[in-house]
């Protein structure tokens, strides 16, 4: 590195606390999972994306024998999903999400599963981008799922079920709406990663770095190379 | 609508000076190298946003990419799809760049 080593640069106050309340949030009892699941799930999502000899789309850690995290507190079924949506997400399809729900993983546990996921990648792409270690996952806060669900129906917009009333709202938004602590966690990550909700409309907001058309620029180019369609 | 969709939605200038053109030589070359396999590349990209246009960048720019690692395994992992008008009117810039050819425009 130049003059100025990356270890010495200070990470945004805000960032550093919604990072730490997503680490909290995905080792905490959710809807249908038990904090050492969601735990398990960050784990092996984390794994996913460490593995320097990835898993191809087709094949499954499961399948392969290949040793994950905390496999041992979760379903075969959703061992293999969790790799999957970490590491080959783009490859997905609406036959995949419906063998997933043959598999035994009812609906409204595979949606807080993406979001345990995706708030786990959230932090790993943070730190894996600026080149500092990621911090560990805290330890596991201790209960039973809660059980409670929203009211959801099948939507045109996206395989997963999502909260009525469906389709009102784009479906990158409404994709979690079966799981809301899990929304509501992306949320506030996305507050201190890109735009607060409240300034979203506002295409001049600035940290004082970026422009937004900046951010839209690194969006696109990173939805790019994930080969995100959406 | 918001990240996804503000990502498409919002205009997105060409830039206007060759320090602002420059600024997005550099944030394409942050992207491509933080997403690839050779941490050399990352290292260096790194200490280009560092050295050209500070510390602060290589926090932020950081932060948009963690914020689209996130948002593009919710839209694919979800099975979030285009509305029939939005797939109508980008039909244009997705032959142009090749979307369409994306695992996940198999919807």
């Amino acid at each position: 590195m130049p003059a100025t080593e990356v270890s010495e640069i200070p990470i945004r106050p805000d960032l550093v606390a919604a990072q730490a309340e997503a680490w909290r949030h995905v080792t905490s009892p959710g809807a249908s999972w038990t904090g050492d699941e969601r735990r398990a799930m960050a784990q092996i999502a984390l794994a996913a994306l460490d593995d320097t000899e990835p898993l191809p789309p087709w094949a499954s850690p499961t399948q392969t024998g290949r040793a994950m995290p905390g496999a041992e507190l979760l379903p075969d079924a959703a061992v293999d999903a969790v790799y999957l949506i970490a590491r080959h997400a783009a490859t997905l399809t609406g036959d995949w999400y419906r063998t997933q729900l043959a598999r035994g993983i009812d609906p409204f546990a595979y949606v807080e599963m993406v979001g345990v996921v995706v708030a786990a990648a959230a932090v790993d792409g943070f730190f894996r981008s600026v080149g500092l270690e990621r911090p560990a996952l805290p330890p596991v806060v201790a209960g039973a799922p809660h059980g409670h669900h929203p009211e959801v129906e099948a939507a045109e917009l996206n395989w997963v079920p999502v909260a009525v009333p469906a389709d009102q709202q784009a479906a990158v938004v409404q994709g979690l709406s079966a799981a809301p602590a899990e929304w509501d966690n992306v949320k506030q990550l996305a507050a201190a990663q890109y735009v607060p909700v409240d300034e979203m409309g506002e295409l001049a907001w600035s940290r004082g770095t970026l422009s937004r058309a900046d951010m839209e620029f690194v969006a696109a180019r990173l939805s790019a190379a994930r080969e995100c369609f959406y | 609508m918001m990240m996804l969709r503000a990502s498409t939605d919002a205009a997105i200038p060409n830039p206007s000076t060759d320090a602002a053109a420059a600024a997005r030589s550099i944030l394409e070359e942050f992207v491509a190298a933080v997403v690839g396999d050779d941490p050399d590349r990352a290292d260096a990209a790194r200490a280009t946003i560092v050295d050209q246009l500070g510390s602060d960048w290589l926090i932020d720019t950081a932060a948009v990419v963690a914020n689209f690692e996130m948002m593009t395994r919710l839209a694919d992992a979800t099975g979030a799809c285009l509305t029939p008008g939005r797939i109508e009117a980008a039909a244009s810039i997705r032959a142009q760049l090749g979307l369409d050819a994306f695992p996940s425009a198999r919807r």
